[in-house]
């Protein structure tokens, strides 16, 4: 089952925290690789905090374990960072700005591809 | 020998708390006292062991800096960007040194509040000082914002949660936060405002409809519901100070400059019934400063291009991601910013295909791709200068470590005179030089 979301991406203090630790580091790399869904999604989905999912956009995919977040159902967040960024347009509609927030997604079980 | 440095300017976010207590010994950071999380993340990681790089192999200093020279000398279009984690000293020397090769400069803002400057550009913004906040501000409104886990302090310093001479701590003040994630600065506030993804310019308009006595179409907006709009409308008129503080939320969901335009628009509605101003939530340190060092220096705040040996100002064309997007620059010079690891991957991977020079005190992801990396000492612990908070207030940095590299600026200055050596510089017929009286 994949089901259609809102990614939204931002910071979050471990992420922040993780920026001095060091990309490589392991709580940066484990707080950017996550990604926060609605307990109802994960429930459709079949998958528990924890499991890993396939997240794709029309810019990239990539994989991302999941956390429960208070995020409504038809919205997905992913701390800032390297990964998320795959995920990301480089478009910017003459702003300067690319759509970190706000871009359509589509997330399914890592194990059904 | 142990020493405590008393009242530092962290230099993480753009809180710029300036109160911090360093502990050093034998030149090294043990404890930070009165910070945050992020704070003392920062400090306690301040000495990284980096070692100048070509090519990824180790060099000495002097030798990274000429084939930096090298680079940034030959570029038909370099662009300079960063500058949001270094001091306003080395803004201007980037500056200078983007005048004098002819390159596009661009700074973090335009990957964060780049869209609201914009939007100042369209609207107008009535501002103040954190202190007023704290001191006055009895309305306080945080959207698309989460200053709980970017600004940790904000709150317990400068508002929220801060005893001021006129308003006393939270009981006295009312707090409105609108996002589309229930984030944890939403769950302390008087009235949350959930808002549809993307929703953020429909409210905004349906507020400064109903604060203006007209009505609105329907049975709400933006995924609130009209009994929301109204009560949001009536607690945002009965302040008697109110703050509008804002955050990527606006800038980086669909509409960018437009959702912070109508923002700047209902705060300038607001003022008609009390007093209101707007800050923007400025991430990184220094960001604020990179902006006035530009505006000050070149006339705009950032996406500045010098080819012509003057400064053209065009966000969408002289931006960073989008240079880098189109491959309109065959080499770039990053100072004091991670572009690998905050661009979408499509931009960040150009700067490991043309010759990217990183200056930055941390082997960051974007110093792994370049060709030649200059480790620095950082503004604010290896080097002194000046840094603006979010709302515009300048700050004396310390120095605080003795490292083994020169500062931000000192770099940039060595490599404009290298390249001024190596190559004819355009910077004679440079207009802006002349304009401010320098030019020779
Ligand atoms: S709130 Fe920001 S400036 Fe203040 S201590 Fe924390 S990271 Fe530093």
């Amino acid at each position: 089952m994949k089901i259609e979301v809102v990614l939204i991406t931002g910071r979050t203090i471990k992420q922040g925290m993780g920026i001095y630790t060091g990309k490589d580091s392991v709580l940066y790399r484990q707080e950017t690789e996550t990604i926060e869904l609605n307990a109802a999604v994960l429930e459709g989905l079949g998958v528990e905090e924890g499991d890993r999912v396939l997240v794709k956009t029309a810019f990239g995919q990539g994989v991302f374990t999941c956390r429960k977040g208070e995020v409504p159902e038809n919205v997905a967040f992913i701390p800032y960072g390297l990964a998320g960024n795959s995920l990301i347009g480089a478009g910017t509609s003459g702003s300067g700005m690319p759509s970190y927030k706000g871009i359509t997604a589509v997330v399914g079980r890592y194990e059904d591809g | 020998m142990a020493k405590v440095v008393k009242n530092v300017v962290c230099t993480f976010c753009g809180s710029l708390c300036d109160d911090l207590e360093i502990h050093i010994e034998n030149d090294n950071i043990t404890a930070v006292k009165k910070g945050c999380a992020l704070s003392r993340t920062k400090y306690l990681n301040a000495r990284e062991e980096v070692v100048p790089l070509v090519e990824g192999k180790e060099a000495s200093f002097s030798a990274a800096l000429e084939a930096a020279v090298e680079i940034l000398a030959h570029a038909r279009h370099l662009l300079v960007y960063g500058l949001s984690s270094t001091c306003s000293e080395a803004q201007a020397a980037a500056v200078a040194l983007a005048e004098t090769l002819g390159a596009s400069i661009d700074s973090t803002s335009s990957v964060c509040h780049g869209p609201g400057t914009l939007a100042k550009q369209l609207v107008g913004i009535p501002t103040c000082t954190l202190g007023e906040v704290k001191n006055r501000a009895d309305v306080l409104v945080f959207w698309g914002c989460n200053p709980v886990e970017a600004h940790p302090r904000h709150f317990a310093r400068y508002s929220v949660l801060a005893k001021g001479l006129k308003v006393g701590g939270r009981r006295e003040r009312k707090v409105v936060v609108a996002d589309v994630r229930k984030t944890a600065t939403a769950r302390g506030a008087d009235l949350f405002l959930q808002l549809e993804p993307n929703g953020d310019f429909e409210v905004l308009t349906a507020l400064r409809a109903l604060i203006n006595g007209k009505d609105i179409v329907g049975e709400g907006a933006g995924g609130l519901t009209r009994a929301q709009l109204e009560e949001c409308s009536r607690l945002l008129k009965e302040a008697s100070y109110g703050v509008f503080f804002f955050g990527m939320g606006l800038t980086m969901s669909r509409g960018t400059h437009y959702n912070v335009s109508q923002a700047l628009a209902l705060v300038r509605d607001l003022n008609k019934y009390t007093r209101y101003s707007v800050i923007p939530m400025r991430g990184h340190g220094n960001v604020a400063g990179s902006e006035n060092v530009l505006a000050w220096q070149t006339g705009y705040p950032f996406a500045v291009n010098f080819s012509r040996g003057y400064p053209r100002y065009n966000p969408g064309e002289f931006t960073a991601v989008d240079l880098l997007r189109r491959g309109d620059v065959d080499a770039a010079l990053v100072v004091a910013a991670d572009p690998a690891a905050t661009f979408p991957g499509r931009a960040a991977a150009v700067l490991g295909e043309i010759p990217t020079v990183v200056i930055d005190p941390h082997y960051s992801a974007t110093a792994k791709l370049a060709r030649v990396y200059l480790p620095s000492a950082a503004a604010g612990i290896g080097a002194a200068g000046t840094v603006y908070r979010m709302d515009m207030v300048p700050l004396p940095v310390k120095k605080l470590l003795n490292l083994p590299y020169p500062s931000d600026k000192e770099i940039l200055d060595m490599l404009r005179e290298g390249v001024k050596k190596c190559s004819g510089s355009r910077e004679a017929g440079s207009t802006t030089r002349k304009m401010a009286g320098t030019g020779k």
